[in-house]
Formats: structure tokens, sequence, C-alpha cells
């Protein structure tokens, strides 16, 4: 029994090790800042109901500056170009580039600059994958040069499942996958994901599968909702946080899938690195050990599609309360497919606290690797020498954050769906009412949050 | 409801694991038996703490501390010191270092030892 146990941690500890890549040097939140936080969210959610109480009809308008005008097609055209060419450079630095993840640029650039890097520009600022999605770029190109896509109508009832799909599949490869820190199996994933990506849009045309399939595209989009900037009507504006994710129209059951999937998925990755998750998997892991490393990988795989599903019957069963609490006067598809959108800014509140310190540790590497991307000794920026600096942050600042990000985060979820209740319900105290079982299930989601920050990192 | 059932998640939670709180400018002592020990303890100190670590071992063996990226090396007859300023907040792991471990993705072996180095 002891040897399993070892051998069990030793196995899901390089697996479920940090993330794709990465150390995380992070300490748990003490006890005083978990107290503080989840008084904090139970205190601003009822203030927030408060004010709802009094305030009048509430349309979904929101006010919004225009920053300019104008468009710079020279300044487009170069960041179009970079990205394209740090998108090759990856590929290939992983297949002719050194094998230690950290003396090869791909890990860096995949993991940290462009999944948790653009997540937080999506998040903070907009809508920034737009700009910089490698994939739709190089193939507006090639439909420059000639290109003919089938341009196929995209089958409705496909719905958000391909990137539900895709979701699930990066999430796994992501926590769970060995390959994840090794350059030429990541360039690998790469080129797989490329081939889905442009074979779609050949045969739907770029922009109908970018909108339908692509999961970057629809991921980052949503976070970009919660971000200030937007570009609508010509103009680049500036608006308040969040209110871009009050809905334009019902979310379909897939795409309701897809955003509790972003939710729980990310949930998973911090959850997996606790003690209680290690105790969980070791009694998953006991009547499964005749089937050797197989059983890691089962208990792993089990383990990330019963979060999303246990989060998915939690947020319906609320919708149905929410439901009979407004009278049954609007239909389960509508408030099921409305109030989804309120749950993003909690899934980006803890994507935020979650990757901080991977973002400021780790990312401070590719300072090093531009002037050596492919491990060959090279100093091209005469930077090859830096190294990290681990003081510029230190665990009081990441606490604080942490518990900021996942306050605010849930500030911004009640007040949207405070918002979608007053325009779902005919009268105030139907919405109010509603808006019980919406506020646990936030108030709920918070808190795991919160927990999951305050738990030692195993592994 | 589901504040209860967060309650119950919150509390069926399991105790922390030992830690050795470790005075200012103290010393630590490890001893390793075929590069290991029975489980990696954790030992706990505060920020500018003047840190010394000893490792001592029964075969030669190499050694990383994770974050303040020391290497150091132990012989039978002559253990690994580490000594440092504790400058930097956070949870790091000794891991033994082998070539080979740095070639694997993940490239950590089972971790030795854990330092918590904690805000003043």
């Amino acid at each position: 029994m002891p040897l399993l146990i070892a051998t069990l941690l030793a196995l899901l500890s390089s697996d479920a090790h940090a993330h794709g890549f990465g150390m995380r040097y992070d300490l748990p939140l003490p006890l005083d800042y978990f107290i503080w936080g989840g008084a904090a969210i139970v205190l601003l959610s009822f203030v927030i109901a408060a004010i709802f109480l009094r305030s009048h009809a509430t349309t979904g308008t929101y006010p919004s500056v225009v920053v300019t005008r104008r468009k710079c097609p020279i300044l487009l055209g170069a960041i179009r170009s970079f990205a394209a060419f740090v998108f090759i450079l990856v590929i290939v630095a992983g297949y002719i580039g050194a094998q230690n993840p950290y003396k090869n640029i791909s890990i860096v650039m995949v993991w940290v600059i462009a999944w948790v890097g653009i997540g937080y520009a999506s998040a903070l600022f907009g809508n920034v994958w737009a700009l910089v999605n490698p994939w739709r770029i190089v193939f507006g190109w090639a439909e420059r040069a000639g290109l003919r896509p089938l341009d196929l109508p995209y089958p409705s009832w496909l719905g958000a499942w391909p990137a539900c799909a895709q979701l699930f599949v990066f999430a796994w490869l992501e926590i769970n996958w060995p390959g994840s820190g090794v350059p030429r199996l990541v360039a690998t994933a790469l080129v797989a994901f490329t081939i889905l990506t442009w074979g779609g849009m050949y045969v739907f045309g770029r922009e109908s599968w970018a909108r339908n399939g692509g999961f970057f595209v629809i991921l980052f989009g949503l976070f970009a909702r919660f971000g200030i900037f937007e570009w609508k009507d010509g103009a680049l504006r500036l608006r308040p946080p969040a209110v871009g994710l009050i809905a334009e129209r019902p979310a379909r059951f897939s795409e309701i899938a897809f955003i509790i999937l972003i939710l729980a998925t990310v949930t998973y990755d911090g959850f997996a690195e606790t003690e209680l998750f290690q105790t969980l998997a070791l009694a998953l892991y006991e009547p499964l050990q005749g089937l050797g490393s197989v059983a890691v990988a089962l208990v792993s795989t089990i383990g990330l599609a019963a979060l999303p599903a246990l989060f998915i019957a939690a947020y319906l069963f609320v919708a149905a309360l929410v439901r009979a609490l407004g009278d049954n006067a609007v239909s389960f598809e509508r408030i099921a497919g409305t109030f989804v959108y309120s749950l993003i800014p909690i899934a980006i509140a803890y994507h935020l606290a979650h990757y901080l310190s991977l973002l400021i540790f780790e990312g401070q590497n590719v300072f090093a690797l531009i002037s050596d991307p492919f491990g060959y000794g090279w100093n091209l920026f005469g930077t090859a020498a830096y190294r990290a600096d681990l003081t510029v942050m230190n665990a009081e600042f990441l606490w604080f954050f942490s518990v900021a990000a996942i306050v605010l985060g849930h500030v911004a979820a009640v007040y949207l769906a405070h918002v979608e209740a007053i325009r779902l319900f005919a009268t105030r105290a139907a919405a109010l009412r509603s808006q019980i079982p919406m506020l646990a299930l936030m108030i709920g989601y918070t808190m795991i949050s919160l927990w999951i920050v305050a738990q030692p990192i195993t592994g | 409801m589901i504040a209860l059932a967060t309650a119950l998640f919150l509390f069926a939670a399991p105790p922390a694991p030992a830690i050795q709180n470790v005075q200012a400018t103290a010393d630590i002592d490890v001893a390793l038996k075929d590069g290991k020990t029975a489980k990696p303890q954790t030992f706990r100190t505060k920020r500018n703490d003047e840190v010394t670590l000893r490792v001592a071992s029964d075969r030669k063996i190499s050694l990383h501390l994770h974050g303040y990226d020391i290497e150091r090396t132990a012989e039978p007859d002559k253990p690994a010191v580490f000594r440092f300023t504790a400058n930097i907040t956070g949870r790091f792991s000794m891991e033994e270092h082998t070539a080979e471990a740095g070639k694997k993705a993940h490239g950590h072996a089972p971790a030795i030892l854990y330092l918590e180095v904690m805000p003043k």
C-alpha cells in the first residue's frame, strides 16, 4: 500500500504537475485573506441586490466613449505579419530546437505567452485574438493568393460542440499530458490543430469556421466581452468592464456547455494540485491499478470530465429554480441561455488568480529565449543570459491580487445576473426572487475558487 | 443547499501536512538514504532569514533548489551545504538533478524537501 501511494503520487505529481509547463511557487492563501474574501463576496452580493431593488428599468445598454475612428493599415499589417512569424517560429523551434523545455522558445510561447497572456489581454483589454490569430491571418493570405474555400453552410446542429470537444482536449493536454513540456510533441499538437482549423476553414469558409468551430476564437472572444475596449460601428470604444457580457441573445445548449467547460477546466487545473484531489484520485486509482500507467491517464480523464458534468448539472438545476421562482413566465432555454454569460467573470477571475505567478515568473524566460529561440547558444539581442527575477512579486501581492480578482469577478457576475433578471422578468419582485438560487450558485463557485487558492499545492 | 454543499466540501478537506517551522538564521539538516527521505518534509522560514541547509547523503547526489536556483553536490562524507538569504517568498522544492531529468518534459524527480518562505 505505501508503495502504491508513492507510485501514484509520483505519477500524478509529474502528470498533474503544473498546467503544461513551469514550476509554481505559490504559497497557500492564509485563512484571514480567505475569510475576508468570503465575507466580502457575501456582503457585496447583497449590496448589489439592494441597489437593484431601488433602481429603475435596466435596458441592457451601456455608455461608451470613442477612442479613435482611425484604422491604421500599416500597423495592422505589421501586427499580423509578426503574429504569423511567431506562429511559424514556434513550430519550427519545436522540431529543430533543443528539447529541454527551458531552452526552447516554443513551450513558454504556447503555454505562458499565448494561452495565459492572451487570456489576460482579452479579459482586461479586449479582443486581441482577432488581431493576432495566426490561423485566420495565414488562411486569409492563402485566399488572397487564390485559394477558394468550399463555403458549405455550417450545420446548425453542430453548434458549439466542435469547440467544446477542442476545449476538452486542450485542457486535457494542458493538465494531464506528460508531453506538454516536450517541444517536438507540442509542435506536433499545434500542427494537428492547424490541420483541423484550416480544414474547417476550407470546408465552411474562414469566418464561418472561426465563429462556430474556432475554439480559441470563441474562448478569447467571450473573455474579451469582459474587456474595456470594443470595436463597434467603425470605432474603437472604451466601455466599463464586464458590460459586454450582457446577453445579445440567449446561448444555445452547446454554448452553455462551452461556457461552463471554461469555468470547470480552469477550476480543475487548480483543484488537481490540492491534497483533497490526490486523496480522491488515489481512491479512484486503487481498483484500476491493474491497468498500470493507463489507470493514471484514466483517473485524470475521469476527473477532468466529472467536474464540468457536475458544474453543468448544478447550473441547469439552478436555472430550473430561477424559472420556478420567476413564476414560470420565461422559458427554461431562455433562462439557462441568458444567465450563463454572468458566470464568465467568475471564470476570468479564477483564470487571472490562478495563472498570475506563472505569467510573471515563467513569462520572464521569454526575454532570454528571444535571443536563443532554439537553444543553440545564440545571443541575437544580447539577452540570452537573462534569468527570471523572482523578487518582482511577493506572496502578499499574489494573495491580495487573487482575492481582489475573485471578489471583483464575483461582483461583476452578480451585477450581470441582476441586469438580465430585470430584463427577463415582468415584475421587479419576480426578478429579485429569481436571483436567490443564482446568487447561491455564484457564492458557491466563488468560494470554491477561494478555497483552491487557499490550499497548499502538492506535487 | 448549495451553500451547505460548499461548506461540507470545505470542511471535508484533509488536514495540512506537518510543517516544521524554522527559526531565523537556523540550520536545517536532512539525511538521505539512496537519494531519498521517507516523506518529503516541509521547512518553513521567513523572508530575509539567513538559511543554512545541509543535506547528507549515503551516495553521491546532485541537488537543485528551485526558485533560488542553487545546485550543490553531496557525497557520502561531504554534505551539500546551501547557504542563502531567503529573499524570495514562495514554496520551493529541492530535487535530485540528473542529466536525464533536465531533458525530461517535467524534469522533476519526486521532491526531497520543500522550503516555504513566508512573508514577515
